[in-house]
């Protein structure tokens, strides 16, 4: 032993240190830390599909649009609601349907028009078109940048009025 | 090393730390599909990536445990060594 000793330079002498114990030591805390880690993963991913449930529509107060007399089918009619930052558009599609969304691009936020030819959402900026249906998400994107539809306001019908009362976003 | 049987657990635990280790690159990639499917609307990736996550963190969860077992039997060879060579006494070192 205490020849081994002789051969080892000063500074081991000063600080034996066993790097290998180290090392293992290491390892073994690595294993732990990495566990804590993955059940931190777990948990993220857990709120978010709470999240996800959660996510439903948003009541705000009920707000007159327009009369029903005063759209054809195929014709669209801006407004804004929850408040007056919030650019909609409200189309009476072609078979008489009534639907309204946001009428913020969800790419780079310009302003979406209502296409009389294909009956579709079109974004001038930068090409891109969603769908005008009453989709469960909202106007799905069919074409163009976009990812995300654009968030769909639920309406009310009522003695011949149209009235919005809640985002589904 | 001063324990041979810690000597022959260290590659052992190697292997072990880097399965821990990919298995958390795996629920970091579910958790990037998850918030994705949030912000888009798209909640049908969410359920399948969170019930993946959890099998990963229950396989991870099980590769500690045999960590912390193999732990336990390598300190009690190193604590059964110690009392074997305090009986010995320092003149047989």
């Amino acid at each position: 032993m205490t020849e081994k000793r002789t051969h080892l330079p000063q500074w081991r002498e000063d600080f034996p240190i066993r790097w290998d114990d180290d090392h293992y030591v290491t390892r073994r805390e690595l294993v732990k830390f990495l566990t804590l880690g993955s059940a931190l993963l777990v948990g993220a991913n857990g709120a978010i599909a709470v999240a996800a449930q959660n996510r439903s529509v948003r009541s705000y107060d009920t707000k007159l649009i327009c009369s029903q007399s005063d759209l054809a089918p195929d014709e669209s009619l801006l407004f804004r609601y929850p408040t007056e930052e919030d650019p909609c558009i409200l189309v009476r599609t072609s078979t008489g349907e009534w639907v309204a969304f946001s009428q913020v691009c969800t790419h780079l936020s310009c302003a979406v028009v209502y296409r009389k030819e294909d009956g579709k959402l079109f974004c001038p900026c930068h090409k891109g078109v969603f769908a005008c249906g009453p989709g469960k998400r909202g106007a799905e994107p069919l074409e163009g940048p976009p990812e995300r539809p654009l968030p769909r306001i639920e309406l009310e019908l009522r003695h011949g009025k149209v009235y919005a009362k809640g985002v589904v976003a | 090393m001063s324990n041979p049987l810690r000597a022959q657990s260290m590659p052992v635990l190697t292997f072990l730390a880097s399965l821990v280790g990919v298995g958390v690159v795996l629920q970091l990639w579910m958790l990037g599909t998850s918030l994705d499917g949030l912000l888009s609307q798209r909640d049908d990736t969410i359920m399948p990536a969170l019930l993946a996550s959890l099998l990963l963190f229950l396989l991870n969860l099980g590769l500690l445990g045999y960590t912390m077992r193999l732990d336990r039997h390598v300190r009690a060879y190193n604590s059964t060594s110690e009392i074997h060579d305090s009986q010995r006494g320092p003149d047989s070192q």
